[in-house]
Formats: C-alpha cells, sequence, structure tokens
C-alpha cells in the first residue's frame, strides 16, 4: 500500500520540471580490450534538473555504475565510449579532453561511493579529503580550508567539525563516515551530485539518516543520481526511476508509474521479488517450484509438537587482551519446533551469529545449553556430537568460503554424502550427487565446474544441495541470501522454501534484513546488544511490536519506505 | 533456464582465459634443463678440463678454442664454469631442502601445537628472523670452516623461520577457513580435516616460496665463496670463479663476465619460473 | 591516548630488541662451546700455532678455567660495559679496530640506500598500474638486477665505468666520486626488490574505491599516484628498507671486498679468513645491536604513516 501512496506524492510536484543542466543521449560504453568487445552499455539517455533525483535501479552487472561515470568522465583508460549527445552544465562533453574532465570532476559533479570505509583515503584525515577538492580547483585558499571544511561538516550533521577535521576515517563511526564522504562530494559546491549505492552496508537507522540528508540537499536545488539495486529506496526518493539490465534501460518513467505500472517484465519481477508482509506465502520469483518429494527421509515424521531446537539460557563472553571482554551473547533462550522456521533479527553486533556458532558446536557457550531434538548437543564433547553433526546444517553468506577451492562440485557433493553410511560406494555417491543437483535447479554440466566458476546464486544452491545431502533436520541460514542480487535472493528464499514445505525441515533464519525475515519466518526473535528484546509469532512482532527497540527498527525500515512527506496519515 | 546469466557470463570469461606459458617461462625451463644436463653430465659439454694448468695458454681471450677465454693459470673458463654449475645447485637446492624441511617441521608444530606452543615458537622465530641471515652464516663459517657443506647449512638455516613463518601462516589461514569449519560440521574427524583439506590447501605456496628461495640461495652461496668463505679453490665454484678473476679483470675483462652470468641466468630462470607458478597459484585462490 | 599506545609498542619493541640481541650474544656463546678443540686456540686464531703464554693471556681474559656458566656470566658482563674483547691476532681492542672502519661504512651504507630510494620512488610510482614501455622496461630491469649477485654488479660496473670509460675512480678514497660505483653496487642490489614492493603496494591502492573517489574531485593522475596511492606503499617499502638493513650488511661487505674499500666489511672478512674469532664475534654483536636499532624505528615509523596501527594495539 505503502507504493501506491508514494506514487500520488511523486506525481505532484512533476508540473515544473526546471530546465536540463546534464543532456545525455544514446550513450554507448564497452570494453574492446576485455574478451570479445563487452558491450556494457547500450543506448542509454537521460536527463538530470536541478532539485530533482533521477534514479538508476538494477541488479549488479547492468551497466547502472558505468552509466554514471561517463559523467564524469571515469569509466576506464580500455573503454570505448560513444554517445549522440553529452552536455554538462551547459559545456559539450563529447570531445572533452583530460583537463576538461578535471576541471568539472568536483566542482561541477560531486560524487559519492557506497561505503566510505574504503572511499575515503585511510591515510588521509577527514580534513583533508573534505578540503581536497576544494583546493585543487582553488575555490579557497589553504588558510581558510579549515573554517570552510569546519562549515561543510556541520552542515552534513558531523558535530564538532574542528576536532574531526583532525581524525582518520577509522576513528569515526559508520554513519558519520558516509556523512563525510557526503561532505566530500559537496564540498566544492557542485550542482550535480552521484550517489552510487550511498546506503548500502548501513544499518536501517543510518541508511534513514544518510537518505535524509541528501533529501536536504536536494531541496537546495541539488541535481541528484542516486543508483540504487534496492528499489524501495528508489521508489521513495527518486523523481524518475530508470531501471537497467544487462546494459539497457528496460523501462522509465516517474517513480510512482515504475512502481504502480510496471509495463516490462523485467521490472514486474524484480518487483515482485521484494519480500515483505505483502509476500507472506507467495512465490518470489517467477522459477517453479522445485520437486523435493523424492528426498524425504523415511524417517522424517516432524510435526509431532516437538522442538528441534532448544536454546537455554546461552551467554558467551570474548575476552581480548586489549579491549574490555565483550559480552555477545547475553542469557538467550528460544525454541523452534518441527517444520518451522525462526528468524532472528538484528543490526550487526547484536550477537545473532554468534548464537548461531554456538547452535552448530563450532563455538562454546560459557553457560546455557542447546538441545537438538531434545537431546543434548552443546553439552557433549566433540566426539559424541560427531556422529549427530549431520542433523544441523548451515547455509552461510559466503558459500564460497565454505567450499574446499580445490574440489569439483560432485567432490563437494560427493564428500558430504560419504559420511552416510548408505553412500560408501563411489558409484553410487556420483549418482546420488547429480540427482541433487538437478533437484536444487542446476544442470549436470555443474557438477565438474569448480565453486568459483559458478555465480552467486549457483554456489548459494550447491550449498543447499549439499546440506540436503546429509539428511538435515535443521537448516542454519546465517544472511544466507544477503550478499545476493534481488532477483538471486527470490529464488533461493523461493527454494527454502520449498525445501520446508516438502521436507519438513526446521529453519533457523538469521538477517539483518527485516522484509526477508518477515516474508519467510513464522516466528521471530529480536536481539540487540546479546540480549534477546522480543520473541514470538512473526505476524504479531510486525504489527504491533511492544519493545521500544523492535518499533524504532520498524520505524526505520517504515521511514525508508514512507520517505516522502506522506499526505495520508498511516494507519 | 535464465537464472542470473549475467554473472555467470562474466565468470566464464574469467576461467576460460587461456592459460598459456609465456616465452620468458619457456626459455627459462629450457636453460634450466641446460643447467640439469651439464650438473649430470660436465664431462659431455665441457671441451677441457677444468683444473689442467696451462702455463703458455694464460690469460687469453674468448676464441674458437677457449670460447670463454682462459684464467691466469690457463685454465678454460668455459670447462670451468660448466663443472661449477653442480656447486650451484646443489647450494640453491640443498639449502633450500634444510630450510623447508626446518620450516615445515617448526611451522606445523606452531600452527597445530596449540596457543602456547605456538606463542613460544613464533616469538624464537621472531628472534632468528631479526637477526640477519648473513651474521648467521658468518657466525657458522667462521666457527665451522669454509667448504661445500658448510655453506650449505649456513644458508639453509638462515632460512628456516621465514618458512616456518609462511607454514604455521598457512596452517592457521586454512585452519579458520570456511571449508574446514563447514567440514567439521559434516561430521569430520579432526585428523581427516587435517589431511583432506589443511595441509593440500597450505602447501601450494610452501613450495612457491621453496622455488624462489633457491634463487635466493645461489645468490648467497656464490657470495660466500666470493668472499672466501664457500668452497675452497680449485673447486670452479661461479661466486670463486669471479672471486680470482677479480685481480686481473683490468687486463682479462671475460673473467668477470662469463661466472656472471652464469649466475645470473640461473638465479633468473628460477625466479621466472617460480613467480609463474606463484601467479598460477594466486589466480586459482581469487 | 596515542602516546600512551605508542610508549607500549616502543616497550614491546625495545624489549624484543634486547632479546634479539641476548639471542644473538648466547648464539655466539654456545657455538664458542660447541665448536670442537681446545676454546683459547679458537679464539686466539690465526695460522701459527699460538705459545703457551699467549693462550694462557686467552684463559685469562674469557675465564676459561672456570665453569661454562661463570664464563657466560662474565662474557655477559663484559658487553654490558661495552667490552668487546681483544683481538689477539691485531693486539687491539676489537671496537677500537670496529671505530676504524664504522665511519666509511655508514657512509657508503647511506649513500646506497638513498640512491636506491631516489631510484625507486619514481621508478615505481610512474610504472604502477600502467602497461606503457617505461612499464616494460622497469619490469626487465627489476628481475635482472634481482637475479645479478651484487658482487657482479660491482665488477660490471668497474669494468664499464671505471676500466673502459675511465668515468668514476675506484682507487682515490678522498676524491667524492670514488662513492658513486660503490653506492650505485649498493643501490641496485636493493632497487629491484623495493621498486617491485612500492608498486605491489601502490598498484592496490590504486583499485581502491577511495582513489575513484580522489579522481572524482578533480586531481590529475599524477597528483592520485603521488598524493594518495604512494602513502600506501610506505609500510611494505619500510618493511623491507628495515631487513635491508640486514642486507646492506652484505651488501656493504661485498662492495667493500670488490672495490677494496676499507671499513667494517673488509674487518669481518679479514677477520674470517684469518680465524680472528673475537674480532668476528665483535662484528656480529655491532651489527645486530645496529639491526635490532633500525628495525625499532621502522616500526616506529609505521604508527606515525598509518594512523589505524597505534590504535589497534
Amino acid at each position: 500500500m505503502s507504493l501506491l501512496r508514494a506514487r500520488e506524492s511523486a506525481i505532484a510536484p512533476a508540473s515544473a520540471v526546471p530546465a536540463a543542466i546534464a543532456e545525455v543521449e544514446n550513450l554507448n560504453i564497452s570494453f574492446p580490450a576485455g574478451g570479445e568487445g563487452r558491450h556494457v552499455v547500450r543506448d542509454v539517455s537521460f536527463t538530470l534538473h536541478p532539485g530533482r533525483v533521477l534514479a538508476f535501479v538494477g541488479e549488479s552487472g547492468s551497466g547502472k555504475s558505468v552509466t554514471a561515470r561517463a559523467l564524469l568522465g571515469l569509466v576506464g583508460d580500455n573503454a570505448q565510449v560513444r554517445h549522440e549527445r553529452l552536455r554538462i552544465l551547459d559545456h559539450d562533453y563529447s570531445n572533452a579532453t583530460q583537463v576538461d574532465w578535471r576541471r568539472i570532476r568536483g566542482a561541477g559533479i560531486g560524487y559519492v561511493l557506497q561505503d566510505a570505509l574504503t572511499s575515503l583515503d585511510p591515510l588521509k584525515t577527514v580534513g583533508f579529503e573534505v578540503g581536497e577538492t576544494v583546493l585543487e580547483h582553488r575555490l579557497k585558499t589553504k588558510r581558510e580550508i579549515r573554517s570552510h571544511v569546519v562549515d561543510i561538516l556541520g552542515r552534513v550533521g558531523i558535530p564538532d567539525g574542528e576536532r574531526r577535521y583532525d581524525e582518520y576515517p577509522h576513528q569515526l563511526s559508520g554513519g558519520l563516515r558516509q556523512r563525510a564522504l557526503i561532505a566530500a562530494g559537496i564540498a566544492a559546491a557542485p550542482r550535480i551530485l552521484i550517489a552510487d549505492e550511498p546506503t548500502t552496508a548501513l544499518d536501517v537507522s543510518i541508511q534513514v539518516q544518510v537518505l535524509r540528508l541528501l533529501k536536504q540537499s536536494q531541496e537546495k536545488g541539488l541535481a541528484i543520481l542516486l543508483i540504487t539495486h534496492d528499489l524501495t529506496v528508489a521508489s521513495t526518493f527518486a523523481d524518475e526511476i530508470l531501471v537497467f539490465r544487462q546494459g539497457e534501460v528496460v523501462e522509465r518513467g516517474t517513480a510512482g508509474d515504475v512502481l504502480s505500472r510496471p509495463r516490462h517484465a523485467y521490472t514486474k519481477a524484480l518487483l515482485q521479488a521484494i519480500p515483505g508482509q505483502q509476500t507472506r506465502g507467495k512465490r518470489l520469483s517467477p522459477l517453479p517450484p522445485l520437486d523435493l518429494v523424492r528426498l524425504r527421509p523415511p524417517s522424517a515424521s516432524g510435526g509431532d509438537g516437538g522442538d528441534i531446537l532448544e536454546v537455554r539460557n546461552l551467554t558467551k563472553t570474548f575476552h581480548s587482551s586489549t579491549r574490555h571482554p565483550r559480552v555477545a551473547v547475553d542469557h538467550v533462550s528460544f525454541s523452534l519446533e518441527y517444520g518451522r522456521t525462526l528468524g532472528i533479527v538484528g543490526e550487526s553486533g547484536s550477537g545473532k551469529s554468534t548464537v548461531a556458532r554456538i547452535i552448530l558446536g563450532f563455538e562454546h557457550a560459557d553457560s546455557g545449553e542447546v538441545l537438538i531434538d531434545g537431546k543434548p548437543w552443546s553439552a557433549l564433547p566433540e566426539t559424541k556430537r560427531r556422529p549427530r553433526r549431520h542433523l544441523v546444517q548451515l547455509i552461510s553468506q559466503d558459500p564460497l568460503g565454505s567450499f574446499d577451492p580445490r574440489h569439483t562440485v560432485l567432490r563437494l557433493l560427493g564428500d558430504a554424502l560419504g559420511t552416510l553410511p548408505a553412500y560408501r560406494n563411489t558409484a553410487k555417491r556420483d549418482a546420488r550427487s547429480y540427482e541433487l543437483l538437478e533437484l536444487v535447479g542446476l544442470e549436470r554440466l555443474h557438477a565438474l565446474r569448480r565453486p568459483r566458476e559458478l555465480s552467486g546464486g549457483q554456489r548459494q544452491r550447491v550449498a543447499i544441495a549439499r546440506a540436503l545431502a546429509v539428511e538435515p533436520r535443521l537448516l542454519v541460514a546465517d544472511e544466507a541470501v544477503s550478499a545476493l542480487d534481488v532477483s538471486i535472493q527470490a529464488q533461493i528464499l523461493d527454494v527454502l522454501r520449498d525445501i520446508q514445505k516438502q521436507l519438513g525441515l526446521s529453519i533457523l533464519f538469521i538477517s539483518h534484513d527485516l522484509g526477508v525475515v518477515q516474508h519467510i519466518s513464522d516466528s521471530v526473535v529480536v536481539m540487540k546488544a546479546g540480549r534477546v528484546v522480543e520473541h514470538g509469532d512473526v505476524n504479531a512482532i510486525f504489527s504491533s511490536p511492544k519493545e521500544p527497540y523492535t518499533r524504532e527498527l520498524l520505524n526505520a525500515r517504515h521511514s525508508l519506505s514512507h520517505f516522502r512527506p506522506a499526505p495520508v496519515d498511516a494507519i | 533456464m535464465s537464472r542470473d546469466n549475467t554473472n555467470n557470463a562474466v565468470t566464464n570469461r574469467l576461467s576460460a582465459r587461456p592459460k598459456r606459458l609465456s616465452v620468458a617461462v619457456i626459455l627459462s625451463v629450457v636453460f634450466l634443463v641446460l643447467i640439469a644436463i651439464q650438473v649430470l653430465f660436465p664431462e659431455a659439454i665441457a671441451t677441457h678440463s677444468p683444473i689442467t694448468i696451462d702455463p703458455l695458454a694464460a690469460l687469453q681471450p674468448p676464441s674458437r678454442e677457449h670460447w670463454f677465454g682462459t684464467d691466469n693459470l690457463g685454465r678454460d673458463l668455459f670447462s670451468r664454469v660448466v663443472h661449477g654449475s653442480a656447486y650451484s645447485v646443489s647450494i640453491g637446492f640443498g639449502a633450500t631442502l634444510i630450510a623447508l624441511a626446518g620450516g615445515i617441521v617448526f611451522g606445523a608444530l606452531a600452527g597445530f601445537g596449540g596457543r602456547w606452543l605456538d606463542q613460544a615458537l613464533m616469538r624464537f622465530n621472531d628472534v632468528l628472523m631479526a637477526l640477519p641471515s648473513i651474521l648467521l652464516a658468518l657466525v657458522v663459517v667462521a666457527l665451522l670452516g669454509t667448504g661445500l657443506v658448510n655453506t650449505l647449512w649456513a644458508i639453509g638455516i638462515g632460512l628456516i623461520p621465514q618458512f616456518a613463518r609462511l607454514v604455521r601462516a598457512e596452517v592457521l589461514v586454512v585452519r579458520n577457513a570456511g571449508y574446514v569449519e563447514s567440514a567439521v560440521g559434516f561430521g569430520f574427524s579432526k585428523t581427516a580435516v587435517v589431511c583432506r583439506h589443511v595441509i593440500p590447501n597450505a602447501i601450494h605456496p610452501v613450495f612457491v616460496l621453496a622455488t624462489i628461495s633457491i634463487g635466493g640461495s645461489i645468490l648467497a652461496g656464490s657470495t660466500l665463496s666470493f668472499l672466501k668463505l664457500g668452497p675452497q679453490p680449485p673447486a670452479p665454484e661461479w661466486g670463486l670463479l669471479l672471486s680470482e678473476g677479480r685481480s686481473v679483470i683490468e687486463h682479462a675483462w671475460w673473467l668477470g663476465v662469463f661466472p656472471g652470468i652464469a649466475i645470473s641466468l640461473t638465479v633468473l630462470s628460477v625466479t621466472v619460473v617460480g613467480k609463474s607458478l606463484q601467479k598460477r597459484y594466486l589466480q586459482k585462490e581469487s | 591516548m596515542p602516546l600512551q599506545s605508542i610508549l607500549v609498542s616502543l616497550s614491546r619493541r625495545v624489549a624484543l630488541g634486547v632479546v634479539v640481541l641476548w639471542f644473538t650474544v648466547t648464539l655466539t656463546f654456545a657455538f664458542l662451546q660447541i665448536v670442537p678443540g681446545d676454546p683459547a686456540a679458537l679464539l686466539f686464531g690465526g695460522d701459527e700455532i699460538p705459545t703457551e703464554e699467549q693462550l694462557e693471556e686467552v684463559r685469562r681474559d674469557w675465564g676459561l678455567e672456570r665453569p661454562v656458566h661463570e664464563q657466560y656470566l662474565l662474557y655477559i658482563e663484559r658487553l654490558v660495559h661495552g667490552d668487546l674483547g681483544r683481538s689477539y691476532q691485531q693486539r687491539t681492542e676489537v671496537a677500537t679496530l670496529l671505530y676504524s672502519g664504522v665511519w666509511s661504512t655508514v657512509i657508503l651504507a647511506v649513500a646506497g640506500l638513498v640512491l636506491a630510494v631516489v631510484i625507486s620512488v619514481p621508478l615505481a610510482t610512474l610504472t604502477a598500474g600502467s602497461s606503457t614501455l617505461l612499464r616494460r622496461f622497469a619490469f626487465v630491469f627489476e628481475l635482472v638486477t634481482i637475479s645479478m649477485p651484487s658482487f657482479w654488479i660491482g665488477i660490471i660496473l668497474i669494468l664499464v665505468f671505471s676500466f673502459t670509460l675511465n668515468w668514476f675512480p675506484i682507487v682515490a678514497l678522498d676524491n667524492p666520486l670514488s662513492l658513486v660505483l660503490p653506492a650505485a653496487t649498493i643501490a641496485l642490489g636493493l632497487v629491484g626488490q623495493l621498486s617491485q614492493v612500492m608498486r605491489e603496494s601502490i598498484e592496490r591502492a590504486l583499485k581502491e574505491p577511495f582513489i575513484l573517489t580522489a579522481r572524482s574531485r578533480g586531481l590529475s593522475d599524477g597528483s592520485v599516484r603521488w598524493g594518495h596511492a604512494l602513502k600506501h606503499s610506505y609500510i611494505p617499502a619500510a618493511t623491507i628498507t628495515g631487513t635491508f638493513a640486514g642486507n646492506v650488511l652484505t651488501g656493504v661487505v661485498v662492495t667493500e671486498t670488490v672495490f677494496g674499500r676499507p671499513g667494517l666489511g673488509t674487518i669481518t672478512v679479514a677477520a674470517i679468513t684469518t680465524h680472528d674469532i673475537p674480532l668476528v664475534l665483535g662484528v656480529v654483536i655491532v651489527s645486530a645491536a645496529f639491526f635490532v636499532l633500525v628495525n625499532i624505528l621502522v616500526d616506529l615509523s609505521y604508527g606515525l604513516v598509518d594512523k589505524r596501527i597505534g590504535s589497534s594495539v
């Protein structure tokens, strides 16, 4: 419903569009040196206007970032750039030299990348980085620079600029760092700001702060080009949206139109792929469901009302010689029934991954206990736990790291199968491996590849196949879809749901992403600073959170999708 | 099937890059094969005896009879260089083997042996690494005396800390790798995990370092010989040949040139091969 | 509290340095014990058989008639007081002998190091991440110099620049030009590795997003390389240079031998060939102390360049 509201408000100010300050017509970019002439951007046209936001939306490799960089002449040395028109700030850049480009970079167009930790030089002070553009374009003298920078820092909401001026990026918190990066982007008062995934990798609450800051700049007349993979962010923040797919713009229109009346099948699929309350019980991807019934172990009765997992009063403190001991997990208790999915949400550092590692038996708890299938688990010595380890399997965020790089997919699956007495025989093992691959939607030819030759989604399927190979009862998915593009994330979430429905497995689903958790979980545990803040049915928690922290989290997400002041009041 | 094809195409292209050997690597391998033949059958290649003195033929420039010229005692330099290759090769391989054996033992002990043993061994290693290897070599030679075998020990011992540190680091990296944890999660025993995953993955960089340190050992060996602290005359060790020629090079340039070319080409070839191994290995990793 | 963390890391470094020195001293002492034969004769050195009075003198100096642990304590005590012992071959204090050669050696080593840095920094900075002809030249140049033993580099330099071209004298020690070829020999021995290591880290830095950010501010390619990327090569380069303090020692020994320059290197080689063990031990201990000092300074400089290092300790 929030999407509709966004659309209504987007149409309103569209009546008076100021004249364009950047025009790009039929932009084509290819990399002739990279293999067989890779064509990464095809016939893309767009315009930028003061005080308006244009968003490029697309998945990784769709060409959205390269297109934006063409505005700065920073596509790369070996790139071939062709276009019919390239006018920026009343100048023609069709045949621009390096000197021309340098004049516009920073002073005419500011550029903000994601992840300020790597986008700010770690060996330079914040003040130096913010002031660099200004000095490079000789807008201030060395003597004036300090007060100018402190002023800019204040404007982006960094308090105590005098002190921050001499600090290094690593001394700032994630939110302040991203603000400092934006400060550097607008320090020379450019009229255009390119923000390339400015909120990715930030916690929700900080995302909102950063977007609010960009919003303020826009209201002061800045033209903003926002690049994002996140349709929610784009829809609430942008006036116009261009949807990129494999180097082409497949759809364009006002934010409202694109979201509520998508014309292209790809946009439709993308929109459908966004998990949340509205997608509960539905498929996210257009692919057909898997047929896993063959895998169903005869013994898997499930559903007898018991708990597959019981976590009792877990506590874990990490000691370090240099820092204060950190309580990562603080008296955590919860349980998970057979055949259900329990989501654990929390921001980074909330202890959710440590809980997962203790459940998996990779970490010892200081006190408390984990029971699997009603029997002792965490208290067992490793040799006793080993024969039952197959019951609990991990699907991690980084499947590549969990595969031995020397082995083929076939060998990876075979090794896992080898732990079961039924598969001591190689021929049997191979046959089963091929069967597993097919069941998770991969093909036979993938069996002889090494994991690094597969795409992210394929790797995650292999990880799932390998986990299923040993007939587990509990899957622990630790940020299993966080590193994936929306459409691939949708496929993997569908696969997990198929597994659960058809095999009666229990899933412990850990994520920082509220939407994903809301989509897939039956019940939810909210964690903060090592403690369980709230625990209960997913619908109850998401519709009427009892604890202030949960409300805060939900509000932050809410304001992401209601960024524009909505004309209608919230329910 | 249109499952995330774009991503796949990129990775395919990267992995499909032809793994062609460069000309430099091929030339290096050919040269090393030549060196190996010289070591095994020096008589077949040398044109003269490496030790026969002929005062009448002293200090002759390169000619058809004496390809590299002759030294001040009239010995044929080409034949001496051919016979000298055995010294360089044994120092290169011998010292590296000593370093490899010592490094694997200490590194594995530290990597697998638990926190206390690890700390103790690594602090000891720090101390050894903080000591320039030339000092160690000088002490060994000063006390044990000169000669091929002592040179070999002097250089090999100095290299052990480097290997120990690498072996330990690799073991620790691999031990904490996701795939080791994943194997534990499938219920494999500690021994199985070590044999199946830790050792095979940790051993590659160690062999790369070994290849590269063969070159380094040859250089160090020739340096000790040049200082007259290695094999003694009339051994035709290459560094020693240059040391003997040093006093007369103003009149006989060839004595200061050919043995040096022999050393440099050998080391260059080993280095090129080592670097290409390293590149291959790194490519696999990323 | 950065000062406190600097002091902590400094004291840790100094402690490690003291341990290294103590270890070196103990190692040399242990070697003396292990080597078969009469230690007095070994310490006296030389090729001639020493007289009984001479041996008696050695035994008195080193306390050889006492139990081993007392000998060890005596040895340590002497060193702590700065007494490096006597060379029986040259009938002089070891410290005096070393002092006579130290200046010539320090000048040579510093000149060589400075020259190496002056060549490597621009070579690495200009060629990092580019595919120009200069880059290819640099690549071959580095590979070749790394593969050449430094004494041979010296010999070639003498052959070409001294004997053939007559540009630089090598014998006239009071002529400053005579320093050029020896310094170049040391420098060429270091340049290959130094610029390779620097280029590698500059290239790694050039791929980082902060370089793209810097370019997006309008900086020229040169400013990006010299202003941002170069600094990121400091730590690996300094580490290598620290280890080079050891290699410089090797370089100096070899270079002084090749060019016939007096200094610690020639003293060392002479000491080894005449089996002048007290002198050899003196050289080893003094160079270990020098090496430790250089590496403490190098380690301290890390924290100055990269503030992340100081704060994480």
